[in-house]
């Protein structure tokens, strides 16, 4: 294979594919790219057996054919490089050769034929979605995904393609997140548990807000299908909890308070909280909601807002890190706090807007 | 290093004296506090003055104090009455100095070294704290003033009842010197025994016996022996109030047919354990290390007197079923075979404010808290003994309220 590529575009191409490449495999392989050339494009792909990326990159093809070269020094190697053409080849011995201007590497690669296939994801079950929607559900719920292995369903977001529509929905069972979206197109139905880090590369991938993506879903796999890249990723196995049950169906008391200034004052009130668990106690006082927090090494934080209530008056503890994290999220101008008991879940929904809900677990209050 | 002020704090009878206040018809009766374990079973725990000149002491059977005062109102001891007196009394000592350290039921340590300025001489602050106890409460107390706890405490143990003794400084040995040796801490039945056996009696005598000589024949006790007799004590008052720590002690009668299997104390545990999480939760506290201590008996086979293990924690807990569970777990692993427990201690130790208190969806925890949220609800409204476990009926005296009275 003998091809011509911009420096700048190869190096996006190898560090796009490249996110995929597995750090810390034993099989050597999966520390290398591949690089095959199709017509006037060249196909960079990666994987480390969950993921596999794979993205296009425009050249002057010469020679098809495909080699392997070792991610990360073909990462730096190209990083370094003069904004020129790269001349990239193979010979028969797998020895990659780079040329740039007066620059010359040679890199010893490994048979391409060793290189895992991706899967094909048939589209029997698939949508269309808007790059931007998509974004935005991924951004509104991967901060729920819980880190925990032991739990593996938890450390995905359930993907649920309905009629019309999809779902995303994550929870580390302290919280949990609900994101509904409209699809521009869909076939069938389908539940799969997406690994949070493939939603995270997926969500760096999507920084164009026009244009839309297909998504095909398999029983074990889907694909995530843009004009220029391809992320493949495997499904987590087993059964998402029951998130419906989690949700509470009545409230007692509901607070509606202005998103800008309630995540200001948590913002503050959390930089007393963080030393004490993260704990915030949220109260109902003469029509405000006071924050507080406070720590034994550091201090204690008063914080005021501007609150409409409805029902008794509130005293319950939160994580103040898990309502920053959703109201970091949140479009809408108030947010609504639905509350029962101390000990009950509470929900947080933006006002008006019905197609993001929020469940968060109070600490216990002491 | 600074001469300090310390008081300790003892109230007389105290629980006899509650129930006195609570059963006006027992004045000038004598009265004894059993701590039931149900039929005519029990170990006395509190007794007043007049009950005391008939010979009845703490820790004897109830049927032995009985047969040395039959005349005695015997009366089955209610620790949730207790403990919340106790806290009053803790609430008027606290202040005065942050440095209160509550020591079992009846008493506590005050250190009010740098309090001088604020409240006046250490024998002017436990004279306002004495009168303020008998006038909220209607208890006398007894304070002892010394430059440490140990010669506070025997101070108080003089004092009693109803006075308060300062040592001066510098006169730590010679207080102490007539007093006798079982005062000093550590001195046990057995200990006084062999010190007897070398004509001690007294502290004086003690003191004046060579440190090495001690150190020889008790081991390294008895180098901490020969500086107490002298009066030496550098023990800080242990800031508890709010506890540090967190016990419950039951102490078996010594009979033959009273001493335990460790195996049946098993069925202990979940009273125990509830009361202990009780107690936690009143106090917002979480543990994170649980010590369990069985106290063996003289002719077992086990080596020492005294079986502990102990058992830190990843996570804090507060629930009274996790904390049944690790004891149960603890007890399990310290049994051996042919192991006799004439009292068993379960302390709550690295008590914080719960630094794991998030709730989850998917546990059990919060399914147990909302539990430990009715049940203390419960006992809130309709007291202690209104609410507990079943398996408590069997073992633990809260419950022995629906047994037929002795």
């Amino acid at each position: 294979m003998k091809a011509i590529c911009g420096r700048k575009d190869l190096f996006e191409g190898v560090q796009t594919a490249g996110r995929a490449v597995s750090s810390r495999s034993s099989l050597p392989i999966l520390g290398h790219l591949l690089i095959r050339s199709e017509e006037d494009h060249l196909r960079i792909a990666a994987t480390d057996l969950e993921i596999g990326m794979e993205c296009s990159v425009e050249s002057n093809v010469q020679e098809h054919g495909c080699l392997t070269a070792p991610a990360r020094i073909l990462t730096e190697v190209l990083s370094a490089l003069p904004d020129a053409d790269v001349v990239i080849s193979v010979d028969e011995s797998n020895v990659v050769n780079l040329k740039c201007g007066v620059s010359e590497y040679t890199i010893l690669g490994l048979p391409a034929e060793d290189f895992p296939m991706l899967p094909d994801v048939k589209d029997d079950v698939s949508f269309k979605i808007e790059k931007a929607t998509l974004r935005q559900g991924i951004h509104k719920t991967i901060f729920a995904v819980s880190a925990e292995e032991a739990r593996p369903q938890l450390t995905g977001i359930l993907l649920l393609l309905e009629e019309g529509g999809i779902k995303l929905v994550s929870t580390d069972t302290h919280r949990l997140c609900r994101q509904d979206m409209s699809i521009t197109q869909g076939r069938g139905e389908a539940q799969a548990i997406v690994p949070g880090r493939a939603m995270a590369e997926l969500s760096r991938l999507l920084t164009s807000d026009e244009g839309e993506l297909s998504v095909n879903v398999s029983p074990s796999q889907i694909l995530f299908d843009m004009p220029d890249v391809r992320l493949v990723s495997r499904l987590i196995e087993g059964q998402f909890p029951n998130y419906e049950r989690v949700i509470p169906a009545e409230h007692d008391r509901k607070l509606t308070l202005p998103t800008a200034d309630f995540l200001q004052a948590m913002r503050r009130a959390a930089i007393v909280a963080r030393e004490n668990s993260n704990r915030a106690v949220l109260r109902t006082v003469d029509g405000k909601l006071v924050v507080t927090a406070e720590s034994g090494s550091v201090g204690k934080a008063y914080e005021e807002v501007e609150v409409v209530k409805e029902g008794e008056d509130v005293e319950m503890a939160f994580n103040a890190k898990y309502l920053l994290d959703v109201l970091g999220v949140m479009d809408a101008e108030a947010v609504e706090l639905e509350l029962t008991g101390s000990l009950s879940p509470g929900v947080v929904k933006g006002q008006g807007a019905d197609d993001y809900l929020y469940v968060v677990m109070p600490m216990q209050i002491t | 290093m600074p001469t300090r002020s310390i008081i300790h704090l003892h109230i007389d009878s105290f629980l006899a004296e509650i129930e006195r206040q609570r059963r006006p018809d027992l004045s000038g009766r004598p009265i004894v506090v059993i701590r039931s374990r149900g039929g005519s079973a029990g170990v006395v725990v509190s007794v007043s003055a007049e009950a005391g000149n008939d010979g009845v002491t703490e820790s004897m059977t109830a049927r032995h104090a009985q047969r040395l005062c039959p005349e005695a109102q015997f009366i089955a001891a209610d620790y949730q009455l207790y403990r919340e007196i106790h806290a009053a009394v803790m609430d008027i000592a606290s202040v005065y100095t942050p440095l209160l350290e509550p020591y079992v039921l009846d008493s506590a340590y005050l250190d009010v070294s740098a309090c001088g300025s604020l409240f006046g001489t250490v024998r002017h602050i436990a004279a306002e704290i004495k009168q303020k106890v008998k006038e909220k409460l209607g208890f006398e107390i007894s304070a002892g003033i010394g430059t440490n706890k140990l010669v506070a405490s025997a101070a108080s143990y003089i004092a009693c009842p109803a006075r308060i003794l300062e040592v001066e400084p510098g006169k730590e040995r010679e207080f102490l010197a007539p007093l006798p040796v079982r005062l000093l801490w550590g001195v046990g039945e057995k200990i006084e025994k062999r010190l007897a056996d070398l004509g001690v009696h007294i502290i004086g005598q003690l003191a004046s016996i060579p440190e090495r000589f001690l150190v020889k024949q008790f081991g390294p006790a008895g180098s901490g022996f020969h500086k107490l007799a002298c009066g030496i004590d550098y023990s800080s008052v242990l800031a508890g109030y709010p506890p540090e720590i967190i016990k419950i002690e039951q102490m078996f009668p010594t009979g033959e047919d009273e001493i335990e299997e460790p195996a049946a104390l098993e069925e202990y545990l979940p009273g125990f354990a509830d009361r202990l999480a009780e107690k936690l939760r009143r106090h917002g506290r979480f543990t994170k290390t649980l010590t369990l201590k069985l106290h063996l008996c003289a002719d077992g086979p086990a080596a020492s007197r005294v079986a502990v293990i102990e058992r830190r924690l990843k996570r804090s807990i507060d629930s009274s079923i996790d904390i049944s569970s690790e004891f149960r777990r603890l007890l399990c692993a310290r049994m051996e075979s042919g192991m006799k427990v004439s009292g068993i201690s379960l302390v709550l130790k690295d008590l914080s404010y719960g630094e794991n208190s998030q709730l989850s969806f998917m546990s059990d925890k919060t399914l147990r808290m909302r539990q430990d949220q009715i049940v203390n609800a419960i006992k809130d409204r309709f007291g202690e003994r209104a609410i507990f476990y079943g398996v408590a009926l069997a073992k633990d005296g809260q419950a022995s309220f629906l047994r037929p009275a002795p």
